[in-house]
């Protein structure tokens, strides 16, 4: 391979950002240019449904990288615009500026954007939350007035729920309408946390409605109600969309890259001719699971950030790492290692006298998969060793990058 | 010069990924929550603790000029 000249990373978040570090790291001396949409570097994304939203912290310390940091990428930056068009046989990226950029390597980590209602006009206090600024404007909504204090949230997943629990905690009156029946979570994350997760705000008088559609969402200006395909009517001061998030890529639309589940990579993380992907973006075949995957969570940025700098710097390492998220519910904290195996088992395997804390193990086929820590973080380290002890050796990864 | 460390603990999720980087430098309390055991962790063992730094998932660790 000819030595790398130029690296282009498109997304300042922290996909981008890490993979940007990561280069540096494994030596890559190289011009590094880092293009972001948001004004600014992207803060970190975790805290936006807890803390800046609480209003615990103010923003900066929701910072991804310190500024000494920043400063150590030795980077181009182009923030504040968007990438619109990639070239991959003239190995260019053209911005919505106009200026065009080539690369030896480029890695998109455009991670996504919020989801919203097909055909909803925007109204005043309806949200969605993905960036800062989201997370500021939707606070802003929901302290506005002592009389404007019911909020309606759209979907009962982790984002939806994090911010009914916040929402409660600053005093509104929160109510999470969710379309698919059965109770909220218990598809990523069996029964028992499902229903404990449910019982915690169910406890705080936060009212959950499942399987109920949304119709349409109504004001006039401001919004005003939640309508439900049921044909109930929720009246609302404050509306937050969480149904889910979309990968960022139209602009790499007719480029030439297969993006039928994201960035379509190989084992690599490598989606071709140059091109790696990142982050919430990236979909390839995990090479112990055996199964295409694309993770939506904040460890898999970062961790798969050094797999892919070690990659573009010549390596050939697949990406099979042990997946790991976090959620938090009032004073209740949720790990998942692993994976969740619906049709698997699910086994309580230790829990405290007083109930406050337990660790469940998933299998699939009698091998352990994945476990879920209910407020017990000391036990991630022996059960992160166990479910590495128990991978099988890897059916074919000798296969070599073209 | 040595590279001196700080962390935030109201930060931290818990995650150990720290513990697993450098667990020379860095301990959980029992409720999983980053113990720094050596601000400046010398020169044997700093590429582990910035590696530390870098896995981190919640940006709990930084260097102080």
């Amino acid at each position: 391979m000819p030595e790398l000249q130029s690296i282009v990373v498109v997304g300042a978040g922290a996909a981008g950002l890490h993979t940007a570090e990561a280069l540096r790291v494994a030596g890559f001396a190289g011009r590094l240019t880092i293009v972001g949409e948001e004004a600014d570097v992207a803060c970190d994304r975790p805290p936006l449904s807890k803390q800046v939203l609480a209003g615990e912290w103010t923003p900066d310390r929701a910072e991804l990288f310190s500024t000494s940091r920043l400063e150590q990428l030795n980077a181009d930056w182009r923030l504040g615009v968007r990438a619109a068009r990639l070239d991959l046989a003239g190995r260019t990226v053209e911005l919505a500026s106009g200026e065009h950029l080539s690369y030896g390597a480029l890695v998109v980590a455009t991670g996504m954007f919020a989801r919203t209602l097909p055909h909803q006009p925007p109204l005043r206090h309806l949200h969605t939350l993905r960036t800062l600024q989201d997370a500021l404007t939707l606070r802003t909504s929901l302290l506005r007035s002592r009389e404007a204090r019911r909020l309606v949230v759209i979907g009962a997943g982790f984002l939806g729920l994090e911010v009914a629990a916040t929402a409660r905690n600053l005093g509104c009156d929160v109510t999470v309408v969710e379309p698919q029946p059965g109770p909220p979570l218990a598809s990523r994350l069996g029964s028992l946390a499902a229903s404990r997760i449910l019982a915690a705000h169910e406890d705080r008088d936060v009212r959950i409605i499942t399987g109920q559609g949304v119709g349409r969402i109504v004001g006039d200006g401001d919004v005003q109600a939640v309508e439900l395909t049921s044909g109930a009517c929720l009246r609302a001061d404050t509306v937050l969309m969480a149904i889910g998030a979309v990968p960022a890529i139209s602009w790499l639309q007719g480029s030439g890259l297969d993006l039928s589940n994201g960035v379509v990579c190989d084992e690599f993380c490598h989606a071709g001719s140059g091109v790696w992907a990142v982050g919430d973006v990236a979909s390839w075949p995990h090479p112990v699971l055996g199964a295409r995957v694309r993770l939506e969570h904040r460890m898999n940025a970062s961790e798969q950030a050094r797999v892919v700098a070690a990659n573009i710097m010549g390596a050939a390492v697949p990406f099979a790492p042990i997946p790991f998220f976090w959620t938090d519910h009032y004073d209740d904290k949720v790990q998942v290692l692993g994976w969740f195996a619906p049709e698997g088992e699910a086994e309580v395997v230790e829990s405290s006298a007083d109930g406050r804390s337990f660790v469940q193990t998933f299998s699939a086929d009698g091998d352990l998969v994945g476990a879920l820590l209910w407020n017990a973080p000391r036990r991630l380290a022996t059960l992160r060793a166990r479910l590495t002890d128990a991978r099988r050796p890897m059916p074919d990864t000798s296969r070599t990058r073209s | 010069m040595t590279v001196k460390f700080e962390v935030d603990h109201d930060k931290c999720i818990a995650s150990g990924a720290c513990v697993l980087a450098a667990p020379e430098v860095f301990d959980q309390d029992e409720d999983g929550i980053v113990v720094l055991l050596r601000e400046e962790p010398g020169p044997d063992l700093e590429s582990s603790a910035l590696d530390a730094m870098r896995a981190c998932p919640a940006a709990v660790i930084q260097t102080v000029d």
